[in-house]
């Protein structure tokens, strides 16, 4: 880090005793420093971008000479969230008007991300290529965001053409597409949204594993949003497929008024399977699951699709933990139910005992190691 | 220890400090803010 600084939105704020709180108010971000000696608000002090972090290191020592290692004082410091290179400038593989266009997207990524450089998130959002399957409640709302967010390649996915009864909660279609191909109007809505991105469509089906396998060669991550033939197959279907291709997959869904995404990796966490059969065991022998009906409105159906947009975009930049194994939530109806669905590996699971290690390559796209 | 907690050395602190003791603490829940104040800009 060339000119380390002190993120604007996480400045520093220094008790009587000599605490420092740094990072806002926000859990998960804010955090106190224990600072007996004032070292460490001396070197935040410092680091307001106009400084090599040898010379902040060099002044810290003058300013405490007591002090014996400012260096490793600075170094900690800057490889925390809270420190940015105020060298740094935006990628030239971003143009001024994405730039502009994606300036509170490197805000947001700036608040709550590691690193020196916030642009790098969107970057990686450019590089990756994105399969959505299922255009519906989920889907619409997954697909927006994405594209919404700089995706940089969306491909579109439904077998269903637009039914009246779809536009109290499919955000990407108007009275105007009632009878339409849902893969061909979104792509219509998504390219309206954002020209900077790729936007292409395919009205089908996926009736197998292998169908799914193909349709996700080549790209870095599926957005399951479809609950055909049943929820339950297509996501083993995709815990099967990604893991084979070496990709996370995010799957969302509503039953009423809960909503729930499940966040997967290929070298992380547990896979689906597992995290079903964890609940299988959970539950009392026999219990049926009917997680049927046809109600929803447009607030559980955005929720769940914007949940799984912000997974997918928690794991293509990385710029947040995503919570890869597990399944989480909220009930609408009961505000103290919070879904968080956690288990162990199966022992020998297939899926599990076969994955594929995952990692950015240097463009930022996600591939198979 | 969170990935936030930094342990940059340990404090002896009945010697002089020729190790320093710096601890990063993500706050808890209780003591943060559950307020928004966006404006939706």
């Amino acid at each position: 880090m060339r000119l380390p600084r002190v993120k604007f939105e996480h400045r520093p704020h220094r008790y009587e005793d000599g605490t420092i709180r740094i990072g806002g108010e926000i859990y998960g971000i804010a955090a106190e420093i224990e600072d007996p000696y004032g070292w460490v608000w001396t070197a935040l002090c410092l680091m307001d971008g106009t400084r090599s972090s040898e010379d902040i290191a060099d002044r810290l020592r003058l300013a405490h000479p007591e002090l014996p290692d400012a260096e490793s004082v600075v170094e900690q410091l800057v490889a925390t969230r809270y420190v940015e290179d105020a060298a740094a400038v935006p990628p030239a593989a971003l143009s001024e008007r994405e730039i502009d266009r994606y300036s509170r997207n490197q805000a947001f990524f700036r608040m709550v991300g590691p690193g020196p450089h916030s642009w790098e998130a969107q970057l990686r959002l450019k590089g990756a290529r994105v399969v959505v399957l299922g255009l519906g409640g989920t889907g619409s709302h997954a697909a927006w965001a994405l594209a919404a967010a700089g995706v940089g390649e969306i491909h579109c996915v439904d077998p269903d053409l637009v039914e009246l009864s779809n536009l109290n909660r499919q955000v990407l279609y108007g009275e105007a597409d009632v009878g339409r191909p849902k893969a061909e109007a979104a792509v219509a809505r998504l390219r309206g949204v954002n020209s900077d991105i790729t936007v292409t469509g395919d009205r089908r089906c996926v009736g197998s594993r292998r169908e799914l396998a193909d349709l996700i060669a080549g790209f870095d991550a599926l957005a399951l949003c479809a609950d055909r033939p049943d929820g339950h197959r297509i996501r083993v279907w995709a815990n099967r497929a990604c893991a084979a291709a070496g990709i996370p997959w995010v799957g969302g869904g509503y039953s009423g008024p809960l909503v729930t995404v499940g966040c997967f990796t290929p070298d992380a966490g547990t896979c689906y399977e597992c995290l079903c059969d964890g609940e299988e065991a959970r539950r009392r022998p026999g219990t049926p699951v009917d997680l049927g009906g046809p109600g929803v409105i447009a607030t559980s159906a955005g929720l769940s699709g914007q949940l799984v947009a912000h997974a997918m975009i928690a794991l293509l930049t990385g710029a947040s933990a995503p919570p890869a194994g597990t399944i989480r939530g909220v009930n609408l109806i009961a505000a103290d139910h919070h879904v968080r669905v956690s288990h162990p590996p199966r022992p020998g699971c297939p899926v599990c005992g076969t994955r594929v290690r995952a990692r950015f390559n240097s463009n930022g796209r996600i591939s198979p190691a | 220890m969170t990935p936030n907690e930094h342990e940059i050395e340990t404090a002896d602190e009945a010697a002089p400090p020729v190790k320093t003791k710096i601890t990063i603490r993500l706050l808890d829940k209780i003591e943060t803010t559950n307020a928004s104040n966006s404006v939706g800009n």
